[in-house]
């Protein structure tokens, strides 16, 4: 067991052979004298009050000059260091011996008693340092802590902890306090078994004063509590992606099986019909033939609509929304839209109502068709034939609103959030076929990735109204 | 115009006997060709009157044939490309085409655009002086425009541009094409500018942009009057 080592306290020598002076003149004045046992005893006193308050050093030295004081004052002849007696001499022996080991326990019993508070106090401090990140999963929290900590409970000027990048190149993280010049750094791996995850360095507090033993074993307690914090939070982030690729499976099934259904639908209708019109030996009337052939071109343009489908969506996906962005007059956009659907719109009235004066969006004219394309089809798709469809559009502030409202069965309150999310499928007006599920899905995309907001609103007399709003800004003076 | 020579190039078989089959079936000659070379030698060896390429072909692309075509001959092609390739239909308008389908496409549309191509070919409406579209007239030589039985006053920059809409009466014209000819090629990228004519135009015109008479909006590529059926 190694004492820890103290500075050179000058005073605490002065103040112990100031001690023994005291004892010394006190004792002299005493009339009648002292036994020689009880100034032996009043000197061993002494010794062991310096001993448990100040320390091993001086109690020594007040040993040694209590015994050259007894020697000296108290034992004949007196006032020479002659012994003539053998008794005294050995009176004075003793007295020596007793003193120093009496220094020596009590010093040891201090220190002892000391050591114990202070490894109770780290304890403490490295228990309150590992509640405080455990609730932590951030580094750029948990890592400056554990430094200006490290400087706190070993009373160091700096501290700083060094990482690795991704490169393997070591980079300071974070640092607390600094660095003098002249003092040198002392450094404690993290490690994970063999690998170096990280450095815990630290500035020497004096020049030439190195960590004692102690010192050394926190050092490595709190790069150990480093380590962990890189430990979890690397353990988080491997939670994370898990969760983001169990997320793309479960998105890529469903996928899958939504293509399989879909697609597959319309190209049997699409076999059907050919292979009807190809039958051996029989001649199909031309009313018949027409309405085959309808049918056929009408699968078409369905699974047309559905590989449009499946591409936004993948797009959308994979983040590559190519935004092309230019000003452009939503009524072009939306008239192009309808003399491209003009057949397929003839089973409802459309009403459309967009004022003269409203503002140009920034836009990109294909995407933003296809919202109001997926629109039309959701409402062609989930109401009768012949209920009225009708959109209409104002300007809200530096924003266009556009609403595509229609007459149908509408859609319940506790759904209005789900319609919006891939593969959710309502229940289509009778005789129609189901859609893919992904139409209001890539709406939302598209009107978000144009920074809008896209929602359904209930209709009063029935019916749904689906409003998106676009921003549109002022153009700038050289956009005019 | 039956009788017409059409030159039918794509990749696909199936799309090859389509068309010729329904092209045939409305009184044209039909040639193909399976790739770009091929199409560059029948149409040098054949004269058609018409070309229909697609534009994803192997080895030689849709539009390096055009390119190569247009060096010598002003034929009227009709490039056949797919939804989401608006750069590649721009490009090849650039480069000389003078049309565009989306596949998938009905045969009905694709017959409209080739009597469109055939009426604008070299000697066709530059010979007219007066352009008469149902209710529109557009006298060329004094310059004056009535709609509706009424005159309408146009600025000269929006009497040219409904000019060269109008000459073009059925085709597609890219917005730089517009551009470059009214305002001149500093301008080619002014879309801005083109819009805002267009508005005019047709407010003049009283043409609803979401129920057009006369100018349709082709998205993300240019504008097309509509054709005299």
């Amino acid at each position: 067991m190694e004492y820890r080592r103290r500075p050179m306290a000058i005073q605490g020598y002065i103040g112990a052979l100031a001690a023994m002076v005291a004892i010394t003149v006190v004792m002299s004045f005493i009339d009648p004298p002292l036994d020689h046992a009880d100034i032996m005893l009043l000197y061993v006193l002494v010794v062991f009050v310096l001993a448990m308050t100040v320390g091993l050093g001086p109690s020594v030295v007040a040993s040694v000059g209590g015994f050259l004081a007894f020697n000296f004052f108290f034992v004949p002849p007196l006032y020479t260091f002659h012994v003539h007696r053998s008794q005294d001499a050995l009176r004075l022996l003793t007295f020596l011996v007793v003193a120093v080991s009496t220094s020596g326990l009590a010093a040891r019993a201090r220190s002892q008693a000391e050591a114990v508070q202070r490894a109770a106090d780290r304890t403490q401090a490295l228990y309150e340092l590992s509640q405080s990140i455990s609730a932590q999963v951030d580094l750029d929290r948990i890592l400056p802590v554990i430094a200006e900590t490290t400087c706190r409970l070993l009373r160091l000027p700096g501290c700083a902890v060094l990482l690795y990048d991704a490169e393997g190149r070591l980079y300071e993280h974070c640092l607390f306090g600094h660095f003098g010049v002249g003092l040198r750094t002392m450094h404690a791996f993290m490690r994970d078994g063999a690998t170096v995850l990280g450095v815990l360095r630290v500035s020497e507090r004096q020049s030439g004063v190195g960590l004692d033993d102690d010192e050394q074993q926190l050092l490595h307690m709190l790069a150990a509590q480093a380590r962990l914090a890189l430990d979890r939070a690397r353990l988080v982030s491997q939670a994370a992606h898990a969760q983001a690729l169990a997320e793309s499976d479960r998105l890529k099934s469903a996928l899958i099986s939504s293509v399989s259904h879909d697609l597959r639908t319309p190209l049997a209708v699409i076999k059907g019909a050919a292979s009807t019109l190809l039958v051996d030996g029989v001649m199909w009337g031309e009313e018949t033939q027409r309405v085959l052939a309808q049918t056929i071109e009408g699968e078409a343009d369905h699974l047309n609509r559905i590989v449009c489908n499946l591409l936004d969506m993948s797009r959308i996906e994979a983040g590559a929304l190519r935004l092309e962005v230019d000003w452009h007059d939503l009524a072009e956009v939306l008239g192009a839209l309808l003399r491209r659907m003009e057949r397929r719109l003839q089973t409802h009235p459309i009403a459309v109502a967009l004022p003269a004066d409203l503002p140009l969006i920034p836009a990109n004219a294909m995407l933003i068709e296809q919202v109001f394309a997926n629109l039309l089809e959701n409402a062609l798709m989930y109401t009768p034939d012949g209920t009225p469809i009708s959109i209409s559009a104002r300007q809200d502030g530096a924003a266009v609103v556009v609403v595509v409202a229609d007459e149908g069965p509408g859609i319940p309150a506790e759904q209005r959030e789900q319609v919006f999310t891939k593969f959710y499928r309502g229940t289509t007006a009778a005789g129609k076929p189901s859609g893919s599920g992904l139409g209001l899905a890539i709406c939302k995309g598209i009107v978000e990735a144009h920074g809008g907001r896209i929602w359904v609103e209930p209709r009063s007399g029935g019916g749904v109204a689906f409003v998106f709003r676009l921003p549109a800004p002022e153009p700038s003076q050289e956009e005019k | 115009m039956s009788g017409a020579r059409i030159l039918v190039v794509d990749d696909e078989p199936a799309i090859r006997r389509l068309l010729q089959t329904g092209l045939m079936g409305h009184g044209y000659a039909i040639e193909t060709a399976i790739d770009g070379v091929e199409a560059i030698e029948k149409a040098t060896a054949w004269r058609p009157d018409v070309i229909v390429l697609d534009l994803a072909l192997p080895r030689l692309s849709g539009i390096d044939v055009c390119r190569a075509i247009r060096a010598w001959s002003s034929v009227p092609i009709i490039v056949l490309s797919v939804q989401d390739a608006e750069q590649e239909k721009i490009r090849a308008l650039d480069v000389g085409a003078d049309d565009y389908l989306t596949k998938p496409f009905g045969l009905g549309e694709l017959l409209a655009r080739i009597r469109v191509a055939l009426r604008h070919a070299v000697g066709g409406t530059q010979a007219m002086p007066v352009l008469v579209f149902d209710t529109l007239q557009i006298d060329l030589v004094y310059r004056q425009v009535v709609c509706d039985g009424t005159e309408v006053h146009l600025t000269p920059t929006e009497y040219d541009l409904l000019k060269l809409l109008a000459s073009h009466a059925g085709k597609v014209l890219t917005h730089a094409f517009l551009l470059r000819a009214i305002w001149g090629s500093a301008y080619e990228r002014d879309t801005q500018t083109l819009r805002v004519f267009i508005g005019q135009l047709r407010r003049k015109l009283h043409d609803d942009p979401i129920s057009p008479r006369f100018i349709l909006t082709e998205p993300g590529v240019g504008y097309r009057f509509r054709a005299l059926v």
